[in-house]
């Protein structure tokens, strides 16, 4: 029980994909800009990544392993173009607003980095709760990021004012360089944590 | 020992499997999603004319049921084949007058490729109001041009001057639009869409208008 509890949560701090390995950076840069935007695309993302660690896990056995790759990019990619689909089919106003990052999610290595060193190793159940966890992870990261970036450089919350009036947003946090300073910032701190629970372990 | 396959042989079949059980489920997918998707975006552009259009003193818009039936395109460019296409939904009022079109207006220099726009006008080519149909901006940055702050310049604005509008990158000079910090470009696109759509229509303005005439009275027609 504990292993699996351990899978599952692991992904969310201790693992964190975006805070601590460092995976996925291109589209998390990119999108943070609002609150809005990093949900969305930590859900999306989540939802693919579920789905691809669950296929991979399933025909890990067959895959041969010199076309490992091409053959999870493939499924990655399947899975990425059918939640576009059906999300333009029948969520029309989700779509509207996601669509932007759905085809990122191809190109977003968590995704393809899970399927390489866990789920083409493990069981089924236990590819789904680190799908689930990262997925997790990786979605907190991206309000953690985003909410910093919306409230320092456009003075709201999810589209929500914050400020009056004479409150003069600082745009650099909502422009690329301001993705990077605080990005820094929290590695920086999550850094801090984990040492210190390590000690404290030891 | 047996005739093993070789390992190069295994390779391209699991792949190539692998692809084809990916290609048919994606081929699936999309012919069960099409018709819902066509009425989807179907769906928006009606919504879409329904918003740009002038609201009547209790708020209903003065459109006709479908005014999709009644779509006139021209193509900006006759020479080319493959020129970018304009398209006019007029607006009907209840006495069957011509009282405005739904311009739809596709920009090619947006930052992140093309951008949809619906542009309400009255009969003499005053804007009323401008809907965003697709987009793919920098989210929180060029996304903001479907932000009142931006967009809410627009409506009011008239061209029937033969003027165009001019964008400003900052109020203390004179134009017409002030574009946002840090999305030039995108204003630039919305703007330059605007006036393009605007000035196509007052350019071809008989010739539009008697075209629409012509749909109304085919339609009547038929009836």
């Amino acid at each position: 029980m504990t292993k699996y509890w351990s899978e599952l949560t692991k992904g969310i701090v201790r693992e964190n994909p975006l805070l601590v390995l460092l995976l996925g950076l291109c589209p998390s840069l990119a999108v943070t800009t609002s609150v809005q935007n990093g949900i969305g695309m930590g859900l999306a993302a989540t939802f693919v990544l579920v789905c691809s660690n669950v296929v991979i896990s399933m025909i890990r056995n067959i895959i041969p392993p010199k076309v490992r790759i091409p053959a999870f990019i493939v499924v990655i990619a399947s899975f990425v173009t059918i939640v576009d689909l059906v999300l333009h089919a029948y969520m029309y106003d989700l779509w509207k607003s996601l669509g932007l990052f759905i085809p990122l999610i191809v190109v977003n290595c968590i995704i393809l980095g899970r399927a390489e060193a866990f789920a083409s190793r493990n069981s089924v159940f236990l590819s789904f709760l680190d799908g689930i966890g990262m997925g997790l992870g990786f979605t907190f990261a991206l309000i953690l990021l985003s909410s910093i970036r919306e409230i320092l450089g456009n003075g709201s919350f999810a589209g929500i004012k914050l400020f009056g009036e004479s409150f003069e947003p600082a745009v650099l946090m909502i422009l690329p360089p301001g993705a990077f300073i605080t990005l820094g910032f929290i590695v920086a701190g999550v850094n801090k944590l984990n040492s210190r629970k390590k000690k404290e372990g030891e | 020992m047996g005739k093993a396959k070789p390992p190069v042989a295994k390779n391209i079949i699991v792949l190539t499997l692998i692809t084809i059980i990916a290609g048919l489920a994606l081929a699936l997918t999309y012919n069960f999603t099409k018709p819902a998707i066509d009425e989807a975006e179907r769906a928006n552009i009606l919504k879409s004319i329904k918003f740009v259009f002038q609201k009547d003193s209790e708020g209903n818009p003065v459109y006709v049921n479908a005014p999709d039936a009644q779509k006139i395109e021209y193509k900006l460019n006759p020479d080319d084949p493959a020129s970018r296409v304009i398209e006019f939904y007029p607006g009907i009022n209840a006495n069957n007058e011509i009282v405005g079109y739904a311009i739809k207006n596709i920009s090619g220099i947006g930052f992140g490729g093309d951008i949809g726009f619906m542009i309400g006008i009255d009969i003499d080519g005053k804007i009323n109001d401008i809907y965003i149909l697709s987009m793919a901006e920098t989210p929180g940055l060029g996304t903001k041009i479907d932000e009142p702050g931006f967009k809410g310049q627009f409506p009011g604005k008239s061209m029937a001057t033969g003027a165009t509008l001019e964008i400003t990158k900052d109020n203390s000079q004179s134009g017409d639009i002030v574009a946002i910090t840090g999305a030039t470009i995108s204003s630039r696109a919305m703007t330059t869409c605007v006036n393009q759509a605007v000035k196509y229509y007052l350019a071809h303005k008989d010739e539009i208008i008697t075209a629409t005439k012509e749909k109304i009275n085919a339609e009547g027609g038929q009836k």
